[in-house]
């Protein structure tokens, strides 16, 4: 296997589409309940520990442009290659995978959990899943373009759902955010790491860079997408807390659902149906830029057909979907990714830089001993 | 490959099929509903109901049923009509004052909890029972009795008589410290529905009352009036000077007025003795004056100002008084002395204690800067 990708011309994406694919798959499933995460830990100031966890992602997105720009062109997989060669890079290729595979699965739950409790109750899960994996297969089936067309197009659609939130936005009660900056540093750490799960999907970054064509102009519209992102959190989260009481946000599961709820208009009483379907473009491109990272990795790990992947992985998840039942089970579910994904996501690239610096330094010394 | 996508996407029509449908001619829409206690602590709920049938005479039926929940009950009441009883438009949930005197948490909780259950239900309380609100006869009002009590609590189009109180506002009230709720009590006036009172809550428990007529003292003090009518009676008097052609023998003097703005601030004065000023401040125009007053006189028309301020004080100190008496925080002052103070943390026992023992300035400042095309 090699560690540097080869990526044909007509495959290649150009870097500005980078913001789209960041900020597309950041805001997911997670942003419906991360309000009241936040707020769990930070109460009033937790804007404050948004912006803390922003800085920190900015310096794990910085790591992970750092190890990339040792490599001529590769990915986690190669790089893993490089690193711990072949077995065990393989090995770590594969817990990646299965990593990005139980976000896809906890993405698909917790939709489906939204549209049970807001529309069908009694709607099977599998009927859901396959109406979604049929639109999913159909986008990934069409190559990586087509998947970041889609990201493109969907997220200049879904940003103007958010129009709604103006209601909400008028009856907000001031009173709820004073006083600030009372929450101890403690608690602000701990609920920047509660957006931990909101914030991930960016590490999509370290499998579809070879992708990239104009590589140097890559960092703007990541670092662009990262800040939208925030901003849009930061948005939610301070109109759930003036609009919701500190003990109702508390015990609010869907906190953006229940804020469209309030909107009305002549022409149409309920929107949060429109935007508990709307979501779904909201989803679709996480779950294929995912779907996509996955069969690729299988592809470049295990020299495996790429749409027969995607076959099989679809097939596997029509009947680990059936084994949700309740409540619970999904918040455990969504809990075990986010508790991994903090530390895959924004841990892991950090000890990974210093294992490649360390390495390439090695080589060019031992590249100078040679001549 | 084409054969297989296709065969796929395919499946999409054969999937949608499992959805279950809604047919409009089957559902029986609940757009008001009323809860009242029934025998042996079952809960009554009276609904008005819109179908859409094309051989029936009337738009709107009333059904009710009895049940140990509020599902339940609609559930009972369900098997009473050939249709599916849906809550996707409900806009007014009626309690009645025994119901809300136990407290409304439990029957709050189905509101919020259920997805299909609309943010903006309105709350009220009946002063009777709900039973009798909803089965008014459709003579003494134009329309259906599910619209007409939803137009008398939506605030907006006309007048605004009461201040919004949604679902979303009053389960938000409820849970914040520092402040509590106030609703419209719904009565029978000549059988027709009116709303005749306010009904103070401490949380989720009504403990006193008001009439209507003062509604906007609340109003005033949320920021929100803007238009409302007010009378006022002041002694002759204290004016008696500037009165065209003396007092003719009335005592007092009654004046009509628009308010056309009106702010209410509270401010924390003294943080350990629990001083507060509430500034209200009035901007109105005179609609109407029961005797011929010098209003083109400066001097006369700040008599009159200052005259009217007396009556506002004294009433917002009576209500002030009486809030105290029955311990319901409703004006907010929890809420500003809770941030304040440090932690910005205050706990409703902690407020139960002290708020009977605040105590508050009331500056009320008024001016009338109208008196319509004449100037007598």
């Amino acid at each position: 296997m090699d560690i540097n990708v080869t990526v044909k011309s007509n495959l290649q994406i150009r870097a500005f589409y980078l913001f789209f694919i960041i900020a597309g798959v950041q805001i997911g499933v997670g942003i419906i309940g991360a309000p009241r995460f936040v707020f769990l830990e930070a109460e009033r100031d937790s804007w404050l520990a948004i912006l803390i966890g922003f800085l920190f992602i900015c310096i794990v997105v910085g790591a992970m442009f750092m190890i990339l720009q040792q490599y001529e062109n590769a990915d986690y997989y190669g790089i893993h290659i490089d690193l711990f060669g072949n077995w065990l890079g393989k090995l770590m290729g594969t817990i990646l995978i299965l990593f990005l595979a139980g976000s896809f699965l906890s993405i698909l739950m917790t939709y489906i959990q939204v549209i049970q409790i807001f529309l069908y109750h009694g709607l099977p899960n599998w009927i859901i899943t396959s109406l979604i994996l049929i639109l999913a297969l159909y986008t990934v089936l069409g190559g990586i373009r087509v998947v970041v067309g889609v990201t493109f197009v969907f997220f200049i659609i879904t940003i103007s759902l958010l129009v709604v939130l103006y209601d909400p936005l008028l009856r907000l009660n001031m009173y709820n955010y004073l006083p600030m900056f009372q929450t101890p540093l403690p608690d602000l750490l701990k609920g920047a790491k509660a957006t931990a799960y909101t914030f991930s999907g960016f590490e999509i970054l370290m499998f579809i860079y070879p992708f990239i064509k104009d590589k140097q102009k890559a960092k703007l519209p990541v670092y662009l997408g990262l800040t939208f992102t925030t901003i849009i959190f930061i948005l939610i989260t301070m109109i759930s807390i003036g609009y919701f009481s500190a003990l109702g946000l508390k015990n609010i599961d869907w906190a953006l659902l229940i804020l469209v709820k309030s909107a009305s208009f002549t022409f149409l009483e309920r929107l949060d149906y429109i935007v508990v379907i709307t979501w779904i473009m909201v989803i679709i491109p996480n779950l294929v830029l995912l779907m996509w990272a996955i069969a690729y990795g299988i592809k470049r790990l295990y020299n495996f057909q790429q749409r027969k992947t995607h076959y099989i992985f679809a097939g596997i998840i029509l009947i680990v979907v059936n084994f949700f039942h309740f409540d619970y089970q999904i918040t455990k579910l969504t809990d075990t990714i986010a508790r991994i994904s903090f530390w895959v996501v924004y841990i892991y690239p950090l000890l990974l830089l210093p294992i490649v610096l360390i390495k390439k330094k090695r080589k060019s010394q031992g590249g100078d001993n040679a001549s | 490959m084409r054969k297989i996508t296709l065969m796929i996407l395919s499946m999409i029509l054969f999937l949608s099929s499992c959805v279950q449908t809604f047919q409009l001619e089957d559902l029986g829409i609940i757009t008001s509903r009323g809860v009242d206690r029934a025998d042996n602590n079952d809960i009554e709920i009276t609904m008005s109901v819109l179908q859409f049938q094309a051989n029936s005479t009337k738009p709107t039926i009333i059904v009710s049923g009895v049940g140990s929940t509020i599902k339940g009950a609609v559930e009972d009441a369900g098997k009473k009509v050939s249709q599916e009883l849906v809550p996707g438009k409900l806009e007014l949930e009626m309690y009645s004052r025994e119901l809300a005197e136990d407290g409304l948490k439990s029957y709050i909780d189905t509101l919020k909890r259920d997805a299909n259950i609309p943010d903006t239900v309105r709350l009220a309380v009946t002063e009777d029972n709900s039973r009798e609100i909803l089965h008014t006869q459709e003579e003494h009002i134009s329309t259906n009795v599910g619209e007409f009590l939803h137009g008398l609590v939506q605030p907006g189009a006309e007048q605004r008589l009461f201040p919004e109180v949604s679902l979303q506002k009053f389960a938000r009230i409820i849970n914040d410290e520092g402040i509590d709720p106030i609703l419209p009590i719904i009565g029978l006036r000549e059988e027709t529905p009116v709303i005749t009172g306010i009904a103070l809550f401490k949380d989720d428990k009504m403990k006193g009352q008001l009439p209507i007529k003062d509604e906007y003292y609340f109003t005033i003090i949320e920021g929100l009036t803007q238009e409302e009518l007010i009378e006022i009676e002041i002694p002759t008097d204290s004016v008696e000077k500037y009165l065209i052609h003396g007092n003719g023998g009335e005592e007092q003097l009654k004046i009509v007025l628009l308010i056309e703005k009106g702010t209410g601030d509270i401010q924390l004065t003294d943080k350990d003795k629990l001083h507060f000023d509430t500034n209200i401040k009035i901007e109105l125009s005179l609609l109407e004056i029961s005797r011929e007053y010098k209003l083109d006189d400066a001097k006369a028309l700040k008599k009159l100002e200052q005259e009217i301020e007396k009556v506002i004080t004294s009433r917002y100190e009576e209500i002030f008084s009486y809030l105290k008496e029955v311990n319901t925080d409703v004006f907010g002052y929890g809420e500003k002395y809770r941030i304040k103070k440090k932690g910005g943390k205050l706990s409703d026992k902690e407020w139960d204690k002290s708020f009977p023992t605040i105590h508050s300035n009331f500056n009320v400042n008024v001016n009338i800067i109208r008196h319509g095309t004449v100037n007598r």
